[in-house]
C-alpha cells in the first residue's frame, strides 16, 4: 500500500506539475511572442521632450532600417578630473547627448551595437580596439609604400642635384661681385640649400614615423615627400625660367657662365619629370584611415567617435568638431559659447557613406582651365582646386567626384559601380595664354550644345552662375537655355548689391548676400538656421510663362524685407568708382538667386545658383575665430553654403531621404545659482526632515492605532 | 475589476499604511534619493532635470522593492494564515493579483514624496524645466516598480522566509538590472542586442529621457503578467504537492 501511495504521488506531482512547465511555457510563448511582434511592428517612439531632442529624423530611420552589416560603434570620451564644475557639467550633457544618440540608433535597428569608452580608464578595450583596427586596415598602406619605397630611389638623385647646384652657384657668387648681389641667385641658392637639408633628413623622419609608433605612419610620411618634391620641383621650375629668361640679363657674366645658364633646364629636366610623375602618384593618394583613428585615439581627451562596418575594413572616425558644433553664445557674453549637436547628421552621414549599396557621382562639368576639384601641377607650382570643399563635402555624402573637361571629350568620364549621376556646370571664363594670344577654354557652340543634350537626355544638372557682366567679356552662355528651357530669367550682368546706409547721404553697397531663412522646399527645408553667404550673386526671376510641364520653385529669395537690396545694372561705376545706387534700370526685390527646376511630364530636375563663389572654398570653408573660455575656438562663417549644395546634389538625384538635418541648438535649462547657505539648508531637509517626516507619519499611524 | 481582487488589494495596501517598517522602508528610499538628489542633480548650473535621478531611483528600487515584497506569501505561509485565505471563496490568481496590486498602489504612493524634486528643479530653473521627461520618469518608475514587485511576488510565493524572499528578489532584480546591463556595455555584435532587449534598466531609461517607446510598455506589462503567471501556478502548486 506504502508502495501504491508513493507511486500516485509521483504520478500526481508529475501529471500536476508537467501541465504547470506546460502551461508557463505556453504563456511565456506568447509573451516572446508578442515583444517581438511589437519590436517590428510597434511605431516610432513618441518624443515627449519640448525640443523633440530625441526626435530622429526619417532619412536616419530609413538608412538605420535597412542597413545591409551590421555596425559597431565606439564612442571615445574623457571627462578630465582637472576641469571646473563648469565644464565639467558640460562635458557630462555631451557625454549624455551622445550616449543617447547611439541608444537611439541601436534602438530602431538592431544592426547597431555600439560602446561608450574612457580611453584612460578602458585602456585595455582601447588596445583591443587599436589592434583590431591595425588588422582590418592591413593593406590600407600599399601604395603609400610605393611611393616610400620610390622616394628612397629618388632621394639620393635630389641630393646630389641640389648640392652640386647650390656650390656651383655658391662658386660663382664668391667669383663675381653681381651675381652675390642678385637678389635672385640668392634666392636660388638658398631654396636649393634648404631642399638639400630637407633632403638629407627627410629619410631619418620618414623611417622614424613608419615604424616609431603603434600605427606606422605612412600618410604623415607621404606628405613629407610630397612636399619636399614640390618645393624641388617648383624651385627647378622657378631657377630654369629666371636663368634663361632674367638671369641671361645680369651684368658682368661671362658667355660660359650664361650658356651654362641656358643649360640647366635640361639638366634639370629628368628629375623634375621623375618628381613630377611621383607627385601625381601622392596627389591620388587619400589619407589613411588607420592614422586618423589612431591620432584620434592617442590624445588624452579624446572625443570621437569610430563607426565601423563589422567584418569589412571599413571604418570611418568622426571627431569632436563634427559632433559637437561650437558657436559664440548668442546672448553676446564673449566669456560663454554655444554647443551645437550635430550627432546625428554626422553619425547618418558616416553611416551612409560605409553602407550604401549605391554610389552616385557628382561630375563637374567645365570647359577648359584649371580643374574644378583637383590640384594642377602643370604650372609653376601646385594650384588648389577652387571647389575642393564641395567635393570633399560630397565624398563625405557617399558620391564620387570627378571632373568633365568638355574640351578634351564630348563623352562624359566612365566611372564605375556608380548608378546615378548628377552634373553641376561651373563657370568656365575664356583666358588667354599671353597678351595677344587667342583666347582659350570657355563654353562655345560646341560646348553649350553638349550640356543641353545632357538636359534632353534627362540628366539632372546644377548650374553655378558666375557674374559675368558685358564690360568684363562674353555673356553667361547658358543664360538662354535657361530661358527656352526652364522658364528662367538669368541677368548675369547684373549684381545683387545691399545699401547700407552710413548717414542720411551716404549709402555704401555691400555685394555679399547672408541668408538664413530660404523659401520652403525639401531641399533648404532642413537647413533653416543655418547661414550661407553669397558674393557677387546675380539675380533669378521666374517668368511668367513657363515652358509646358516645367515647375519652378523658388530656393532663396530676396525680399525687401530682408534690407535694401536690389540687382544694380551700372557695373562700371560699381567696379570703377565703388559707387552704386538704385535706380530705374536696376532690378528690385523680390528676385531669387537659386531656383529649382521640375519637369512633370520627364520627371527631370535642375537647380540654378544666381552665383559660383558661394561654392569655391574661399566661401563655403571660411573659418571664423572667436574666443571662448577654454581659448581660440573656430567656426565655419557660412555653415550653410555646403549643406545647402549638399542637399541639392541628394534632391536631384531623388534621394530626398538622404537630405542632412542641421545641428540642434542646444536646449539647455539650469538650475539657477543657490547661495551656500541656500543650498545646505535644502541638503538638511532632503537628507534628515524629509525622510523623518515619514518614520513620523509610520510614528503618528501606530500610536493612533494603539489607542 | 474583479471585486474580490479589489478588496485583498486594498488589505494590503492598508497592511502597508499599518505596518512600521513600511515607512522605515519609505524614509531610506527618501534619504537615499535625496542624497543623490542633492549630490548630482540639484546643483546650480547643472541641466534642470530629473532624468539622473530617475535613474539612480532605478537602481534603489532594486533593493528598496524586496523589502516591500518579502513579507507578501512569505509571512501568509509562516504565520499559516494562507491557509484560511485559501478556504474562504478567492481563487489563487485573485489572491496574487490582489497582493501585487496592493503592494504597487504602495509603491506608487512611495513615489509621490519625491515630487517635491520635481518642484525644487522646476522652482529653481525658473519653471522653465521640460515637463516630458518628468512624466515620462514617473511613468517608466510606475512600470518597472510593476517588474520589481511581481519579482518579488514570485519569490515570495516559493518560500515561507522572508529573507531568502528577499534575497532571492535582490538577486534576480540585479542580474535583471545591474549585471545585463554592465555586461551588455562591454559586449558587442548580437549579443549586445540580446542581452540590452531583455534588460529593464536600458528599457527604463528611454522613459527617464522623455521618449514613449510601445515597445518598452508592452514589455513591462507583459512581462510582469508573465512573472505573476508563474507566481499563481506556484501558490497552486500547494494543492498538489
Amino acid at each position: 500500500m506504502a508502495i501504491n501511495h508513493q507511486t500516485n504521488q509521483f504520478r500526481r506531482r508529475l501529471i500536476f506539475g508537467g501541465n504547470v512547465v506546460f502551461s508557463v511555457a505556453i504563456v511565456w510563448t506568447i509573451i516572446v511572442l508578442v515583444n517581438l511582434a511589437t519590436e517590428r511592428l510597434s511605431p516610432d517612439p513618441t518624443d515627449l521632450t519640448r525640443s523633440g531632442q530625441f526626435s530622429i529624423s526619417p532619412r536616419t530611420v530609413n538608412l538605420l532600417k535597412d542597413l545591409p552589416n551590421d555596425i559597431t560603434i565606439t564612442a571615445l570620451f574623457r571627462i578630465s578630473d582637472e576641469v571646473d564644475e563648469a565644464t565639467r557639467s558640460q562635458a557630462e550633457l555631451q557625454k549624455r547627448q551622445i550616449d543617447d544618440l547611439l541608444r537611439r540608433y541601436s534602438t530602431i535597428s538592431g544592426k547597431v551595437h555600439y560602446k561608450v569608452l574612457d580611453p584612460i580608464r578602458d585602456n585595455a578595450e582601447k588596445t583591443r580596439l587599436i589592434q583590431t583596427l591595425k588588422e582590418t586596415y592591413a593593406g590600407e598602406a600599399t601604395k603609400h609604400k610605393e611611393v616610400i619605397d620610390e622616394f628612397k630611389k629618388l632621394d639620393p638623385k635630389i641630393l646630389t642635384l641640389m648640392d652640386r647646384e647650390r656650390n656651383a652657384f655658391k662658386e660663382l657668387a664668391e667669383n663675381n661681385e653681381k651675381v652675390n648681389n642678385d637678389r635672385n641667385i640668392v634666392a636660388i641658392y638658398y631654396r636649393f640649400t634648404k631642399n638639400y637639408t630637407d633632403a638629407k633628413t627627410a629619410i631619418d623622419d620618414i623611417n622614424e614615423l613608419v615604424s616609431g609608433e603603434d600605427v606606422p605612419r605612412y600618410s604623415e610620411a607621404v606628405a613629407i615627400i610630397q612636399k619636399l618634391y614640390e618645393n624641388v620641383k617648383n624651385d627647378l621650375l622657378a631657377a630654369s625660367e629666371y636663368l634663361t629668361g632674367e638671369g641671361q640679363k645680369i651684368e658682368g657674366l661671362s658667355e660660359q657662365t650664361l650658356a651654362s645658364f641656358r643649360e640647366k633646364p635640361k639638366q634639370y629636366a629628368e628629375l623634375s619629370d621623375l618628381i613630377g610623375k611621383q607627385l601625381m602618384l601622392c596627389v591620388d593618394l587619400p589619407k589613411l584611415e588607420l592614422e586618423d583613428i589612431y591620432n584620434q585615439l592617442k590624445q588624452k581627451n579624446a572625443r570621437t567617435v569610430i563607426v565601423q562596418v563589422d567584418n569589412t575594413p571599413k571604418s570611418k572616425v568622426l571627431s569632436y568638431s563634427d559632433i559637437w558644433q561650437i558657436t559664440p553664445s548668442q546672448t553676446g557674453d564673449i566669456s560663454k559659447v554655444d554647443y551645437h549637436f550635430n550627432g546625428e547628421a554626422a553619425l547618418s552621414s558616416a553611416i551612409l557613406a560605409l553602407t550604401a549599396k549605391e554610389k552616385s557621382a557628382a561630375i563637374f562639368i567645365h570647359a577648359g582651365g584649371p580643374d574644378p576639384v583637383k590640384p594642377g601641377y602643370s604650372a609653376m607650382r601646385v594650384s588648389q582646386a577652387p571647389y575642393n570643399a564641395l567635393k570633399e563635402k560630397l565624398e563625405e555624402a557617399n558620391f564620387v567626384v570627378e571632373s568633365w573637361d568638355l574640351l578634351r571629350g564630348s563623352t562624359p568620364p566612365e566611372i564605375p559601380d556608380v548608378t546615378r549621376k548628377v552634373y553641376v556646370v561651373v563657370p568656365s571664363v575664356p583666358q588667354k595664354a599671353q597678351p595677344g594670344a587667342p583666347t582659350v577654354g570657355g563654353y562655345k557652340e560646341a560646348e553649350i550644345a553638349i550640356v543641353e543634350k545632357l538636359i534632353t537626355d534627362g540628366n539632372r544638372v546644377m548650374f553655378l552662375v558666375n557674374f559675368q557682366p558685358a564690360i568684363m567679356g562674353s555673356p553667361y552662355p547658358f543664360a538662354d537655355l535657361f530661358e527656352k528651357k526652364f522658364g528662367v530669367k538669368l541677368e548675369a550682368e547684373k549684381v545683387v548689391l545691399q545699401g547700407i546706409e552710413l548717414n542720411d547721404k551716404v549709402t555704401v553697397p555691400n555685394n555679399q548676400v547672408a541668408v538664413s531663412r530660404y523659401n520652403d522646399h525639401e531641399i533648404t527645408r532642413p537647413i533653416q538656421s543655418l547661414v550661407s553667404s553669397f558674393i557677387w550673386a546675380s539675380p533669378l526671376t521666374i517668368m511668367e510663362t513657363l515652358p509646358e510641364g516645367i515647375g519652378v520653385a523658388p530656393l532663396i529669395t530676396i525680399t525687401p524685407e530682408m534690407g535694401n537690396y536690389w540687382a544694380e545694372n551700372n557695373i562700371y561705376m560699381l567696379l570703377q568708382r565703388r559707387h552704386a545706387q538704385k535706380d530705374d534700370d536696376d532690378t528690385p526685390a523680390p528676385f531669387q538667386i537659386a531656383v529649382a527646376v521640375e519637369d512633370s511630364k520627364t520627371k527631370n530636375k535642375c537647380v540654378i545658383f544666381g552665383n559660383e563663389l558661394f561654392a569655391t572654398d574661399g566661401m563655403a570653408n571660411k573659418v571664423d575665430y572667436f574666443m571662448t573660455p577654454q581659448g581660440i575656438g573656430a567656426q565655419y562663417a557660412f555653415p550653410g553654403n555646403l549643406e545647402l549644395l549638399t542637399n541639392v546634389a541628394f534632391w536631384l538625384n531623388d534621394n530626398s531621404n538622404l537630405i542632412s538635418v542641421g545641428p540642434r541648438k542646444a536646449d539647455v535649462v539650469r538650475i539657477k545659482d543657490i547661495s551656500d547657505r541656500g543650498l545646505m539648508t535644502w541638503k538638511v531637509f532632503l537628507w534628515g526632515v524629509w525622510p523623518m517626516g515619514a518614520l513620523v507619519a509610520g510614528a503618528v499611524v501606530y500610536l493612533f492605532r494603539r489607542r | 475589476m474583479n471585486n474580490r481582487v479589489w478588496v485583498l488589494a486594498k488589505r494590503e495596501l492598508a497592511s502597508f499604511f499599518f505596518s512600521p517598517i513600511a515607512y522605515v522602508v519609505a524614509a531610506v528610499f527618501l534619504a537615499v534619493s535625496g542624497i543623490f538628489f542633492a549630490g548630482e542633480v540639484f546643483r546650480p548650473g547643472h541641466e534642470a532635470q530629473m532624468r539622473d535621478l530617475f535613474d539612480r531611483q532605478a537602481f534603489i528600487l532594486v533593493f528598496i522593492v524586496p523589502m516591500l515584497t518579502m513579507r507578501l506569501l512569505a509571512e501568509e505561509f509562516r504565520s499559516g494564515t494562507i491557509e484560511s485565505l485559501m478556504t474562504v471563496n478567492v481563487r489563487d490568481y485573485e489572491v496574487i493579483f490582489g497582493k501585487f496590486l496592493g503592494t504597487w498602489l504602495f509603491f506608487a504612493a512611495l513615489l509621490v514624496p519625491t515630487l517635491i524634486y520635481a518642484f525644487m528643479v522646476l522652482g529653481y530653473s525658473g519653471w522653465a524645466v521640460d515637463p516630458g521627461p518628468v512624466v515620462g520618469g514617473y511613468l517608466g518608475l510606475l512600470l518597472l516598480g510593476g517588474f520589481y514587485i511581481a519579482v518579488g511576488t514570485l519569490t515570495s510565493s516559493m518560500t515561507r522566509n522572508q529573507v531568502i524572499s528577499a534575497v532571492l528578489a535582490f538577486l534576480i532584480l540585479s542580474v535583471f538590472t545591474f549585471l545585463l546591463w554592465g555586461v551588455a556595455s562591454r559586449l558587442t555584435g548580437n549579443w549586445q542586442t540580446i542581452l540590452r532587449t531583455i534588460n529593464v534598466y536600458e528599457r527604463f531609461m528611454d522613459f527617464s529621457r522623455g521618449l514613449l517607446d510601445l515597445r518598452h510598455i508592452i514589455f513591462f506589462l507583459s512581462v510582469t503578467a508573465g512573472i505573476l503567471f508563474v507566481a499563481v501556478k506556484i501558490l497552486e502548486s500547494r494543492r498538489w504537492r
